[in-house]
């Protein structure tokens, strides 16, 4: 269940709301994890191996943090058991066929005549996994370090791992974050009202203008890349560039909303990440639990930069590939990751300075480099990368109708203007002057009643981060 | 004084807010009732003018709607769709198109004739076609003609004379009562002939989907457009009115379109387009 479906926004989350309203306090939290696991089931209804995959997770994260707190002779041993359990699922069912592919083609090239070959499993992911079991791992690596003390009821860990505003798509919560809300919150009228407002404000981003500026490229992608014009081509990253962003963002600030309501302060997952100045600030500011996680939970443990300039290279190199790779089982990726790292270290030994020092110049770089590195991600068959570069500097091109970009700007011309001023600062500050304010209903209601109006009429909303 | 005229100014913008809100309430509960309300007439005609989900470039579904007749009823058989005719009908005799052959053709139809249009490279043509266009709706389309600018089909019929006309149309339709579309589509041909009593008529065979589409599909199937395509090719008589079907250049060995001329399913990528404006060179029939 996506929270932008009519479905969750009049049916599950009202009745979901009101149970939690009714139940006794000290029964909230199995009511939270009952629900979320109804809601996740609803998403994995074809495969319900997959629900009974989430809750043995809980079991054993449960009894390995256990081990951790109670055995210090253990305590190792139950961690590393407890990752490898956790990153196994994860390798089965998001890595496997990669690896194995991989290795077939090595097969094929080494010896062509070789009838060897890996089987394919071809396994449907579970949703949200490559989220939880991050979120997990992190769990168990806090409870074997003694950041936090291990849960002692498998009912409020079970309800920290599937609470279903993160479950599906993050933000990647640290069990720090929850653990006291786990056991003390309140749940009244002013979280509600206070939870609302990024729920609406992140459902209107999703829904308005993320996929409705999908379309664009959705666009693109069907007339084929070698035929778009130079300045549809343009547009076409761009408009791709946006959905990403208020597609995800707004997924986070709808994911940080029920949260509020629930009682939970759930972490900010994007903090203006297009007025970057450099690559290195942009992914301070963008999906921020997931660097800080890599930042946690890889960078440091490898030494951060406390080891010598090289060593920290390839400790960044190692973080980087991996982040590439955390967001899909293919070379593209893995790639896109790479060519970050590259970015991030030119800028660390040379230009990041001067764009910090002359900002204009900074925005201007980026504002190049943010579209032209979402499409490495956005394209995962590498020849067609090829192929949409050359477009974009008006090399190659096959049948294109010259006028396309004129036809496309007159459907997507406004929204391309909204969404750029979406992006800038502009519009939180603004927010933040009248959320607390009278003014804000007539902007939540005509946010609500739109995207409503966007999500009966069946228009699309494919949600990008689901993949994972 | 002042103080009072700070709370007098947030108090009226708190009191402006709460009416704004209420209206806008309002507003959408009655777009919502009247939305509910069109859903549940039953002439596809009327259903159509709320459609915005027909087969646009994102190829979402075709709306069915509340249809009570639903086209699934009727007999779905898988016969090929191909430009052979019953043995009463004389042979068409195709041609290569000569010289400036389509300089009086007009293309009626819906996306994929709006991308013949833009990378089929027909050239000198006229095209009436938008994404969206169905025989429900042709009527009271208004479309953008080039050279003339935004006509209805009326408009275009009486302002100039075409000695080709070519009309793909269907998929748009698949969801509605078959054997109605059918008889509005034998309507539009008729219509068209009395309109422009010497033009040759092309009634195009509506293109396939992938087999992945099709599959996975209740109404977009390429049974159903076969069905579709065999319905309307008992329109063709070989003398005014000709059937000519695309699907023989860019089916798969089962049937299907080809999925890797395709990325979503329903519309070619635009460098192929070239291939169906040349296919149409071959079509040609000269009197």
């Amino acid at each position: 269940m996506v929270f932008s479906s009519l479905n969750f926004i009049f049916i599950f989350l009202p009745v979901f709301l009101l149970v939690y309203y009714i139940v006794p306090i000290k029964l909230r939290n199995l009511c939270l994890f009952t629900g979320s696991v109804i809601f996740y089931s609803y998403g994995v209804i074809t495969e319900p191996f997959y629900i009974v995959l989430i809750l043995l997770s809980v079991l054993i994260n449960f009894l390995a943090g256990c081990v951790i707190k109670k055995y210090e002779r253990f305590a190792k041993t139950a961690f590393i058991l407890g990752v490898i359990y956790n990153f196994s699922w994860l390798f089965i069912f998001k890595y496997a066929d990669f690896f194995a592919q991989n290795i077939n083609n090595l097969i094929d090239f080494i010896s062509p005549l070789s009838k060897v070959s890996l089987p394919l499993t071809n396994l449907i992911m579970p949703i949200g996994i490559s989220f939880y079991t991050f979120q997990m791992v992190s769990y168990l690596a806090d409870v074997y370090r003694k950041k936090v003390e291990a849960e002692t009821s498998i009912v409020r860990l079970g309800a920290y791992i599937t609470m279903f505003p993160q479950l599906i798509a993050g933000p990647i919560v640290r069990f720090e974050d929850v653990a006291q809300s786990l056991k003390v919150r309140s749940y009244n009228l002013k979280n509600l009202a206070e939870g609302a407002k990024p729920f609406v404000m992140g459902l209107g981003l999703k829904v308005l203008l993320a996929n409705q500026l999908g379309n664009l490229w959705q666009d693109v992608n069907t007339i084929g890349f070698e035929s778009i014009s130079t300045p549809l081509a343009w547009m076409g990253i761009i408009a791709y560039s946006m959905q990403i962003y208020f597609d995800f963002y707004g997924y986070s600030l709808m994911a940080m909303g029920l949260g509020k309501m629930l009682g939970f302060s759930l972490p900010e997952n994007f903090n203006v990440p297009y007025i970057s100045v450099t690559m290195t600030e942009f992914w301070r500011r963008w999906h921020i639990t997931l660097g800080s996680w890599f930042r946690e939970y890889v960078y440091i443990p490898l030494g951060g930069n406390r080891k010598g300039k090289a060593r920290t290279y390839i400790n960044l190199f190692i973080v980087w590939a991996l982040t590439g790779l955390w967001h899909g089982a293919s070379w593209n990726f893995v790639i896109w990751g790479i060519g970050l790292f590259v970015i991030i270290s030119i800028e660390k030994l040379f230009i990041g300075d001067f764009f910090n020092k002359f900002r204009i110049v900074g925005h201007i770089y980026m504002i190049l480099l943010i579209p032209l590195s979402w499409l490495i991600f956005a394209v995962t068959d590498i020849k067609q990368v090829g192929i949409y570069f050359g477009r974009l500097i008006n090399l190659g091109g096959i049948n294109v109708f010259s006028l396309d970009y004129i036809k496309y700007g007159k459907i997507y011309g406004v929204l391309l203007i909204v969404g750029l001023v979406m992006c800038t600062g502009l519009p939180i500050k603004i927010y933040r002057k009248i959320k607390d304010s009278f003014v804000i209903l007539p902007v939540m209601t005509a946010m609500f009643g739109a995207s409503i109006y966007c999500l009966y009429m069946g228009l699309n909303d494919p949600f990008m981060y689901f993949r994972f | 004084m002042n103080r009072k005229k700070r709370i007098d100014k947030k108090m009226l913008i708190n009191v402006l807010s709460v009416i704004v809100s209420i209206g806008l309430l309002i507003f959408f509960i009655v777009t919502a009732t009247k939305i509910a309300n069109r859903n549940k007439v039953d002439l596809p005609e009327d259903i159509t003018d709320e459609i915005t989900s027909e087969i646009t470039l994102t190829s979402s579904e075709t709306v069915s709607e509340d249809d009570s007749s639903s086209s699934e009823a009727d007999a779905i058989t898988s016969s090929e769709a191909d430009s052979s005719v019953p043995a009463s009908k004389a042979e068409a005799n195709f041609v290569n198109a000569p010289e400036g052959y389509f300089k009086d053709a007009l293309f009626i139809g819906d996306s994929r004739t709006v991308g013949l249009s833009e990378y089929g490279g027909i050239e000198g043509a006229t095209f009436f076609c938008n994404t969206g266009m169905s025989v429900y709706n042709i009527y009271k389309t208004e479309a953008d003609v080039a050279g003339i600018g935004k006509v209805t089909f009326d408009t275009l019929m009486t302002s100039r004379t075409f000695g080709k006309i070519y009309v793909m149309l269907g998929i748009n339709e698949l969801g509605y009562d078959r054997d109605q579309t059918i008889g509005r589509f034998s309507e539009l041909i008729n219509t068209i002939k009395s309109y422009q009593p010497n033009a040759i008529i092309f009634i195009e065979g509506n293109l396939h989907v992938t087999a992945s589409r099709s599959a996975s599909d209740e109404i977009i199937n390429n049974a159903s457009i076969d069905d579709f395509n065999e319905k309307i090719s008992a329109l063709a008589d070989n003398k005014v009115v000709y059937y000519i079907d695309i699907n023989t250049v860019f089916d798969d060995e089962t049937g299907n379109l080809k999925s890797d001329m395709t990325f979503d399913d329903v519309h070619i990528l635009g460098k192929y387009y070239t291939e169906w404006g040349n296919w149409f060179a071959t079509k040609a029939i000269v009197k």
